[in-house]
């Protein structure tokens, strides 16, 4: 009766078919105002002026709030950094600066959306304007070394340089990826609630409920204990809800300013300014290799724009350090622009999935420059051992992966010359990739309470964001509680909950998730230990160890008498029991082992060789992602991190004007992500087993594992339809016409 | 958004005048480019007329001499799903059937069609940027910005926008009439015609004046147009406006081309006709790529490329020469 | 301002005749999910809107608010539309419906069951304009429609031709960021076959 393991439907999509699951904004706040942002149009220099006068007399207006008449705010904790949950440093309206186009100049808020946003436009605003710095040729000359805010800048094992001097086989590329915005189908919203005494309650999109209570209780000086951030369903995270941004301190601010409820929810077009971003790199790597293709030294450096308050470092060479070793030295490096630009921020799948493109294309470069096949290539540079750390991996079935994904995708009936195949008029081409993820190990509480009437409630303090969150738990516990899957209820998103960390760095499941099979044991063991030695305890005299539980039912073999947690309850005069659940690892960092999620991607694409026209007409995924709690919910998972590999491949870009320094394509017809008729048949397979260092359930890492080295398996996919190398995302036609 | 008032007109002759009267009045039909132009404050009518429910203007008819006539209000979704349509004029449902969406075909209407304003991202941008077709003399942001959307042919310094109408391209390349109706009467508007080039008036996108109503759409059977063929090329698979599209109506005596009419989409401020590849095509052989190519490569000198979208000219030589391959094909 | 509409079944008025303009607040008499309700608006309200904050009706979602995303689908009088290209004052004696009059008699409609089944869905925002969207996408190719995908307009199509490259044309007007695309087709094609 276990349901780990099994492919459960969500215990969610009752409420989510009906459209009865609510969002932020979908729950009504009685006498909520609403609120809108006034952007700047220019990216650098400050308001002169800003004239309020007419949309303060405007219908409906209730405040108009500038930097003059904004309450101060308290600074975020420095140096900036995202082991801190604020998206940016810089608060806003607190001066009369402007760093960035979009940023907040004004907040109306009026009864009506429609009179708050209509009396935005009626607001004047005289600019004094500086030329802003782009990202681009000339901005990078000023790349710095920046302070680190996760892991270590650079890096180097061995010496990289020598290595290179004495290779036989040297591939030296720049590769580069395009800015790209998250997009989540549901805007972010923010609805602030001040109580008589002094209380707030936020409710929030965001992937992180503790760290929005965290920086909004420093920012607007207000004790943790009085904020309550409540965030049941998230449409859609990836990154881009898990810190926060200026519009939660908006409403909050303004809804204590006017003294009553302000929703504020971003339009599509601020989703491009008020929230972060993926920043753009520009890579360059160095391959050395043996003639036969083993590895002899690896240099991966990238440069990516930041804002001009805030030093985020897109880690792009991050997976370069541990994927493959090379005999004589590995080095990455990373360098920052100051641009004007708000903060950059993590976006699915930060650092390693604009790394590996790199990184991956330039192993096909190598693959080709040997003459060795692309999945031999990476077979032969396997290792047991994490090149960075010296640290055996706790599982790396990466061999696996590939061999298994090749068996899958028929890589043996491929022919290895570029522009070898067709499928008619259209060029067929056939790419690998292969791909290593951060594993992340966090602490987290939760509490599951039995109750009276033999079910069960898990509390967690975690996020659904798509994941399946309120499946997975249930399942984790019922198979502890020895429960029906319907008899356990999962609630989540509400800080008044136990504490959990970020639904970020696909770590959910293998933290949250421990926490709630800790919290099951507990009570579990609670009952057990009432059966035993309880009031009229039914199983007095049997070994704690020896009692099953299946179906709610509590029972020692041999023995034919047997109680269920109900009737426990009921003989001992208890209305609950509870188990505490506290997981807390050692950080990965620290432990014995390296532990990482492995994949491999296989890409066939059909190129229109007149209209430059490139489609993915197949994807193999396979994952080793430890165990497998939820293989529905897991497929889901990887489908979906396929298709933002596709995005990124062949249609994301987030494009600056030059000149103004604003990002333009700020909408859906603009802005293309995927559609229905881009994806094909997609196909994933789960090669990975039971990793106890990763997680006591046994799983790693995989929503965002699976969004990794889509992009480079496409690209040498190109390459080998086309014979053209592309070095620059994404793929679009004026590259292959 | 800021419309302050709403009326439904039931005779075509209250709605012109009032259209002609009111200089803050839109005719609003399905709606789908408008609103949106008011949400983005691209379009600021404070007054609408719905005119849905104008009569004699939701009907696809063919007329006595065989042409069809399409009303204004006929809904993208019916004219592409009419088996007349599709028989005789593929170039029509196809350019209906490869752009925007289900929902989109269900609610925009054919006149609406037609009137789409530019996807021109500065001039869409809600917060007012400079462009000339938005704000007269505010300048050009695209002229020298993100332009690879952006036209390769009659361009003006004032605006380097192009018409986004699928349909229109197709209408153009079958030599279509607008139906027209206004304070003096109704008229016939040839398709080429309809669309103007920016110049330096770029706020105009078409040739309709104040009070000016579509009634219909007008396509003659003159020629027949079974050998058509709509070609869209866009980076994703659907779904988007094109890059580049070419329609093709193709004439054959054995295989050998009688006459050929193309016009391109995305490539200018109005659908373009390639008038030099039609006269050069006459008589070729269908089967002959090289000849073809040459032909089409005719119209080509005119072409004036931006900074970001040079591609296009080799890019719609191709697609204007495959959309008359298949067209040829079906004729 | 309360400004009735003029009442249907009169015959054309005479073009001199005046215009009625309705402005303030505007009263809509129309049909959502088979009730007679009546909706208060303004002239410039969308009928997105008017359906969230004018009825609770939440399921139908906003996303980009421009029509280019496909999560606030509903059905008027039958056909998908989007609810936030639209004017809820244009709406009289429509009928709509929204995700949340998809059920029948308590039973999910079969699209719905189908995409639990096939996970069809992972955050779930978008998929009530997802479900929406499919069900009228089996309504249309039983109609005949033909779509972009369709080898050959001048054919005649039926439900037996939707194949699973018709529905991912068809269902191009729904975008997904969760990317749930090939579940989805799944539970339409799983639907369609079932009649």
């Amino acid at each position: 009766m276990n349901s780990v393991g099994q492919a459960i439907s969500r215990a969610d999509g009752p409420l989510k078919v009906a459209g009865k699951a609510r969002y932020t904004a979908d729950i009504a706040i009685e006498g909520a105002a609403h609120a809108a942002i006034v952007p700047s149009v220019i990216a650098n220099g400050r308001t002169v002026s800003i004239d309020t006068a007419a949309a303060e007399q405007a219908a409906g207006v209730i405040a108009v709030f500038t930097w003059r008449n904004m309450p101060r705010l308290n600074p975020t904790p420095k140096p900036w950094s995202h082991l801190h949950p604020h998206g940016q440093g810089y608060l806003p309206l607190q001066d009369d600066r402007i760093h960035y186009s979009g940023q907040p100049i004004a907040l109306v808020v009026a009864t009506t959306l429609a009179q708050a946003t209509h009396a935005g436009t009626l607001i004047q605003v005289e600019y004094e304007e500086d030329k802003p710095v782009v990202f681009g040729p000339d901005s990078v000359a000023d790349a710095f070394d920046p302070p680190q805010f996760l892991w270590p800048v650079n890096s180097s094992v061995g010496d990289a340089e020598r290595g290179l001097a004495a290779a036989a086989v040297k591939v030296e590329r720049t590769y580069t990826t395009a800015d790209r915005h998250h997009n989540q189908m549901e805007p972010h919203a923010s609805t602030a609630v001040w109580r008589a005494d002094g209380s707030l309650t936020l409710y929030e999109t965001t992937q992180h409920i503790f760290g929005a209570r965290e920086l909004v209780s420093i920012v607007l000086g207000l004790p943790p204990e009085k904020i309550t951030v409540i965030s049941k369903f998230v449409g859609g995270g990836f990154g881009g809800k898990a810190y926060v941004w200026p519009h939660t301190l908006l409403a909050a601010v303004a809804a204590r300013q006017v003294g009553r409820p302000v929703r504020l929810q971003l339009t599509r077009a601020n989703m491009y300014s008020m929230v972060g971003h993926q920043a753009a790199t520009i890579q360059t790597i160095s391959l050395g290799a043996e003639k036969t293709g083993r590895l002899t030294a690896i240099r991966h450096q990238n440069i990516s724009p930041t804002s001009p308050f805030d030093g985020y470092i897109e880690y792009a060479a991050l997976g370069t350090r541990s994927l493959w070793p090379a005999t004589g030295g590995i080095s990455t490096m990373h360098r920052i622009v100051r641009v004007n630009r708000n903060t950059p921020t993590a976006m699915r799948s930060p650092h390693e999935a604009v790394g590996h493109f790199a990184l991956e294309s330039a192993m096909d470069e190598l693959a080709y420059a040997t003459g060795t096949d692309p999945v031999a290539l990476r077979l032969l540079n396997d290792t047991e051992i994490d090149p960075h750390s010296g640290r055996p991996f706790s599982t790396r079935a990466l061999g696996e992966c590939l061999t298994q994904g090749a068996a899958r995708f028929g890589w043996d009936q491929r022919s290895p010359e570029p522009r070898s195949m067709r499928d008619g008029a259209l060029l067929t081409g056939q790419g690998v990739a292969a791909a290593i993820y951060t594993h992340w190990r966090w602490p987290s509480k939760a509490r599951v309470t039995l109750r009276s009437d033999g079910t069960a409630l898990v509390e967690v303090g975690s996020h659904e964001i798509g994941g399946g969150t309120y499946t997975v738990m249930q399942q984790i516990a019922a198979d502890v509680l020895g429960m029906a899957l319907d008899k356990v209820t999962v609630a989540l998103g509400d800080t008044r909950l136990p504490a959990s960390h970020a639904s970020i760095g696909s770590a959910t499941m293998a933290n949250a998730g421990a926490s709630v099979m800790l919290a099951a044991k507990a009570a579990r063991d609670k009952a057990i230990e009432l059966a035993v030695t309880g009031k009229d305890a039914p199983l007095a005299g049997a070994a704690a160890e020896d009692i099953l539980v299946s179906d709610g039912v509590l029972s020692a073999a041999p023995s034919n008498v047997s109680a269920t947690y109900a009737e426990l309850l009921a003989r001992n005069g208890l209305q609950r029991l509870e188990g505490e659940g506290a997981y807390d690892p050692v950080e990965e960092a620290n432990g014995t082992k390296a532990i990482f999620s492995f994949s491999a991607v296989f890409a066939e694409v059909r190129v229109d060789p007149d209209l430059g026209t490139a489609r993915v007409s197949r994807l193999v995924g396979a994952y080793d992602a430890g165990r497998i709690i939820n293989p529905k919910t897991a497929r889901s998972q990887a489908i979906g991190g396929m298709i933002w590999g596709v995005g990124q491949a062949l249609l994301e870009q987030s494009e600056t004007d030059p000149t103004t320094g604003r990002f333009v394509n700020r909408n859906f017809s603009g802005y293309l992500v995927p559609a229905n008729a881009d994806i094909p048949e997609l196909d994933a397979l789960f090669v990975g087993g039971f990793d106890e260092e990763a997680s006591p359930l046994g799983a790693k890492g995989l929503g965002e594992l699976t969004a990794v080295s889509v992009a480079p398996a496409i690209a040498n996919a190109v390459y080998h339809a086309t014979g053209r190398r592309i070095r620059d995302l994404p793929i679009t036609i004026e590259k292959l016409l | 958004m800021r419309v302050l008032a709403l009326a439904r007109p039931e005779d075509p002759a209250q709605a012109i005048a009032a259209h002609a009267a009111d200089p803050a009045l839109a005719f609003i039909a399905g709606g789908t480019d408008l609103l949106g132009l008011i949400k983005d404050h691209a379009a600021l009518p404070e007054r609408l007329l719905d005119i849905n429910h104008l009569p004699g203007m939701s009907r696809i008819e063919t007329l006595p001499d065989g042409a069809l006539r399409i009303g204004a209000l006929v809904r993208m979704s019916d004219l592409a799903a009419h088996s007349d349509v599709r028989a005789r004029f593929p170039v029509i449902a196809e350019a209906l059937l490869f752009a925007a969406s289900g929902q989109l075909r269900n609610m925009a209407s054919i006149g609406g069609n037609i009137m789409q304003r530019t996807r021109c991202a500065y001039f869409r941008d809600e917060d007012d940027l400079a462009c000339n077709k938005r704000r007269p003399g505010s300048g050009c942001s695209a002229r020298h910005g993100v332009n690879r959307n952006h036209a390769i042919f009659g361009w003006s310094d004032a605006c380097v926008a192009t018409s986004p109408s699928d349909l229109a391209v197709a209408l153009c390349a079958l030599d279509a009439a607008v139906i027209v109706r206004g304070p003096s009467g109704e008229r016939s508007i040839a398709f080429f015609d309809f669309h103007r080039l920016p110049g330096d008036m770029p706020e105009r996108d078409n040739v309709l004046e104040r009070g000016d109503l579509i009634v219909a759409i007008e396509v003659s059977a003159s020629a027949p147009a079974r050998g058509s063929h709509y070609l869209k090329v866009r980076d994703r698979q659907s779904y988007e406006f094109a890059l580049v599209s070419a329609a093709a109506v193709v004439e054959l005596d054995d295989r050998r081309i009688r006459s050929a009419r193309l016009a391109l989409g995305g490539v200018a401020h109005k659908p373009w006709r390639l008038a030099q590849a039609e006269a050069a095509l006459r008589g070729a052989a269908l089967d002959d790529a090289e000849d073809l190519r040459s032909a089409i490569s005719l119209s080509f000198a005119a072409a004036r490329p931006l900074e970001h979208n040079s591609f296009k000219v080799e890019l719609a030589k191709r697609a204007a020469l495959r959309a008359l391959q298949i067209a040829g094909a079906r004729a | 301002m309360d400004s009735p509409t003029k009442p249907r079944g009169g015959r054309r008025k005479a073009a001199d005749a005046p215009m009625v303009w309705r402005m303030g607040k505007l009263h809509v008499n129309l049909t959502v999910n088979g009730e007679a309700r009546e909706l208060v608006v303004e002239p410039g309200t969308t009928l997105l809107e008017a359906l969230r904050d004018g009825l609770g009706l939440t399921g139908t979602k906003k996303s980009c608010d421009r029509g280019e995303c496909g999560a606030c689908t509903v059905h008027r009088d039958g056909r998908r539309i989007l609810a936030c290209m639209t004017l809820a004052a244009m709406q009289g004696r429509r009928h709509i419906t929204t995700i949340e009059g998809l059920e029948r008699n308590g039973e999910l409609h079969p699209l719905q069951q189908a995409f639990i089944e096939h996970d069809g869905f992972q955050c779930g925002f978008c998929t009530p304009g997802q479900i929406m969207s499919g069900a009228a996408v089996i309504e249309e190719a039983r109609a005949g429609w033909p779509s972009a995908a369709t080898a050959d307009v001048k054919r005649p199509f039926g439900l037996a031709d939707l194949s699973k490259a018709e529905i991912r044309e068809r269902m191009s007007g729904n975008l997904c960021r969760c990317a749930c695309y090939p579940n989805i087709v799944d539970a339409l094609a799983d639907t369609a076959k079932r009649g």
